[in-house]
This record gives C-alpha cells, structure tokens and sequence, in this order.
C-alpha cells in the first residue's frame, strides 16, 4: 500500500502537470492565431476602406474639374478595421496618399490616388467621412 | 462527459485516486472551454475577413458620372432652347426673353421629375439665369451677299465681342473665279473674290475668309488670311455645286477644316464685314453679341421679321447666350457649379 501511496501521488504530480503544460500550450498557440489573424484581417478591411475612400476622392476631382463651385462626397465607412480604431491620414502630392493606421493592432495600409485637384494634407479618425471641395480648390477629407 | 464528482470507488476505496481523476478532468474540461472560446473568436475573426472582402467586391459607384451627365443635359437642352426660340422671330427682346426663360423652367422641372425617381434632386437656379443679348442676322432666301439696298461692302456686325452659329450656304456658279495666290500676289484680290472680314475695333488687325471657285480645280474654295498675316492660304475645297459654310466652327459641307478659325490672330471687339457681296449668292444666320455696346447696323439690313421684305437680309432680337448655377444632389454626394451656354461659339 506504501508503495501505491508514492506511485499515485507521483503519477498524480505528472498527469497534472503534462496536461496543464500541454494545454497551455494548446491556449498559447490558440491565442497567437487569434491575434495573427485579427492583424492580417485589420489589414484587410483597411486595404478596402482605402481604395473605396480613394475611388471617391476620384469621383470627387472629377467633380472639381468639371467646373464644381461646390462638390461634396460622403463615405460612410466601417468605424472600426478588424475590431480596432483607425485613422486616416492624407499626404497631399503625386500622387496622393492615403494612410491607414489601426490603433489597437499592428496594421497599417498605405493607398495611392492620382488626383489632379491638389488634396490638403489632414489626419482624421476612422469612420464616416466626407471629401468637401475647399474654397482654395483644393479637396478637405473631414469628419463627417 | 468525463465522471466530475468524487465517488466512491469500490475496489480502491476512493481517496486520492478518485481525486487525482477528477482533478485531471477539470483541468481539460476548463482547457476545453478555453479552446472552444479561441475557436468562436477565429471564427468571428473569418466572418470579418469575408465581410470585408465582400465589401472589396461592390462597386463604389457615387454617383458622379450622373451628376456630370445631368450637367451636359442642361447645357443641350438650354442651348436647343436658345436656337429654337431664336429662329422664331419675335419683334422684341422682351417677348423672346420670356419665352426662353419658361422654356428653361420647363426644361428644369422635367429633368428634376426624372432625377427624382432616382432619390436625386436635381435642378437649374433659375434666379441665376443670365442671358445675353444678341441679334439674329439672316437671309432667309438666296440672293447676293450684299446689304437691302444691293451695296457690295458692309458691316454686319459692329463692336461685338462674339459671334455664333454664322452658317452660309453659297452657289459655286456665283463665285468669282480665282485661285489664293491670285489674292495672295499683291493682296488686292483682284478678281473681286467674296470674302468675309473679322476686323479689331482698335487696330486695323483683320481676319479674312474668302469664297471663291478655284480656277485650277472648279471646285468650290475657302483661302484665309490671318490677322497679323498678310499671307492668303487656301483651307480647303470641296467638288459641290452647293455647299454650307460653317464660319464660327470651321467647317466646310460638315468637315472640319484645318487653319479655318473664326477671327484667328484678331483679339478684343471687332466689326464683321462683307466685301464684294456681288460675288456670292445663298443664304445665312449669324449671331452677334450686342450687350454692352455692340450692335447689327439698322442702316443696310432691315430691322424686322420676313415678312417685312423676305428678299433681303433683316435682323431680329436673339439671346446670345445664357449664364446658370444649376445644382445635383444626392444622399452620397452634392455638386454645384455655373455653366455658360451659347452653342455655335468658334471655341466650342
């Protein structure tokens, strides 16, 4: 019975700590899948909410062109990528880039526009935005 | 499922390996809930993923291109409106600016009832509508291009700052004969060939077409000089007994023709003239602007509709041109802008 009594306690020891080790480290995996692909999926959703945001911004220049003595487009976009907060930053120049930077994951994307309209260099938070022509001609991405 | 409570074991008495299992399934049991959480999570996960990519997939159509496409159909439409009224005589401007303007309020309310089925509103500013005063000069009827009373050179247009839709149809059998270097050699175009002058108000800066039928050819010609230039150069000619001569739009029988620009090398106001009117024989309408100052002389052409005397040319009130804001809007998007109207213009 003696004999018993140190085997149980050790394979007691033992199985409690495979398992335990085992699965932790199953949760450990689990939990670093989740977060890699929370991450490529912010990706994702930025990479769209950027190139639609673009099409619009073109739709809007060819507006300006045309002769618009006020153009307004709206765009009501996803308030989050991927679960997380983003902003939008614009880079005027040639061409135009659009910045997008999850804030609670790693993601960020990067969009460029061949616009002609000079576009203004702003930084917005994610979400529903509109792209207004500015008294200067110039095309403003603000909050909406 | 695993055997959680603490039993009582026959055999081994229970204790500590009965304890040891049940300790061992609560471990995997909470691991298993824990894994299961993670596998609801990547699936939330997958399902943003495919959201997002079929968001990717639509198509971010605003709306714009319909926008452009209502502006383009107030330009036609109020640019038909313009020619339509114009070409129906009216005695006085004050008649024809009011049918116009109910024509354009026609037109904005049938444009905006079909936008409107599409959650569109779209509409012309009316209280913007500005039209500029013209006056029509026509010969309705084929004779020489000379005034009423028969003189060969005069003024058609005075001190105007545009000019529009000047389309003539000419017979080739009433031209003179001559070719451009003929005109061209001591400029004095010699053989009395019909030509059309754009000459500046402040200088002596002057534009010439002229039509004659080609001595080499027999074909129906058209030879420009410049302004500045003293060059002649034939532009084109076309093999027709008859043919329409588009001026403002450089065109001859409906082609375009190369170095046929209206009023070229001449800028500011300017007088539009005919010479040797004898020399052409058909018919022509020709718009001039004559807001601020210009003017179609009364002296030479008769001031009144056809019936008044059919043979000869006359002149009736015509609007130049229109001046609009109109506006597009729609829930995804607003567009404003002004349009100029005035169809036939040489930079159209």
């Amino acid at each position: 019975m003696t004999d018993r009594g140190v085997s149980t306690t050790l394979s007691y020891v033992l199985t409690l700590g495979i398992t335990a080790v085992l699965i932790s480290g199953l949760v450990l995996a689990a939990g670093g899948i989740v977060e890699s692909q929370q991450r490529s999926v912010a990706r994702e959703e930025l990479r769209v909410i950027g190139q639609q945001l673009g099409a619009r911004l073109l739709a809007a220049d060819r507006l300006a062109r045309a002769g618009g003595t006020a153009v307004r487009v709206e765009y009501a976009a996803a308030g989050t990528a991927g679960g997380s907060d983003y902003r939008i930053e614009i880079r005027g120049g040639d061409p135009v880039r659009i910045s997008l930077n999850a804030t609670d994951v790693d993601a960020a994307v990067t969009v460029t526009v061949p616009l002609r309209t000079t576009a203004v260099d702003t930084s917005v938070r994610g979400g529903s935005v509109e792209i207004v022509l500015t008294g200067a001609g110039e095309l403003e991405v603000r909050k909406a | 499922m695993a055997d959680l409570s603490p039993s009582e074991r026959s055999g081994n008495g229970g204790g500590p390996d009965a304890s040891g299992r049940a300790d061992r399934g609560q471990l995997l049991v909470v691991g298993a809930l824990v894994l299961g959480t993670v596998l609801i999570l990547l699936v939330l996960l997958v399902n943003a993923s495919i959201y997002a990519e079929n968001l990717a997939t639509r198509n971010p159509d605003v709306g714009d291109e319909e926008a452009l496409a209502y502006r383009a159909a107030v330009v036609d439409g109020v640019g038909g409106v313009l020619d339509r009224e114009n070409a129906e005589d009216y005695d006085s401007y004050g008649a024809l600016t009011g049918n116009v303007s109910e024509s354009i309020r026609v037109l904005d309310e049938q444009l905006l009832r079909i936008h409107v089925r599409s959650g569109v509103e779209a509409s012309i500013d009316r209280s913007s509508v500005v039209l500029a005063r013209g006056r029509l000069l026509r010969q309705a009827e084929a004779r020489p291009f000379t005034d009423a009373s028969g003189t060969p050179e005069w003024a058609a247009a005075l001190n105007t700052n545009g000019t529009r839709g000047f389309v003539a149809t000419v017979n080739r059998s009433s031209l003179a004969t001559t070719n451009a270097s003929n005109i061209e050699a001591d400029g004095s175009n010699a053989d009395g060939a019909f030509y059309v002058a754009v000459s500046e108000n402040t200088t002596t800066t002057e534009w010439r077409a002229y039509v004659y039928n080609d001595s080499s050819t027999g074909n129906l010609s058209v030879a420009v000089k410049r302004g500045g230039d003293s060059a002649v150069t034939r532009v084109c000619s076309v093999d027709a007994t008859i043919a329409t001569l588009n001026f403002t739009d450089g065109r001859l029988d409906g082609e375009p023709c190369a170095g046929f620009q209206w009023g070229e090398g001449t800028s500011g106001r300017y007088d539009v003239s005919f010479s040797n009117g004898n020399s052409a024989n058909g018919t022509y309408n020709l718009t001039a602007r004559v807001e601020d100052a210009g003017s179609v002389p009364g002296v030479g052409i008769n001031d009144g509709t056809a019936s008044d005397d059919p043979g000869s040319p006359y002149s009736v009130p015509a609007v130049y041109g229109a001046r609009l804001e109109l506006g597009y809007e729609s829930p995804e998007l607003e567009y404003e802008t002004q349009v100029r109207i005035a169809p036939g213009e040489s930079d159209d």
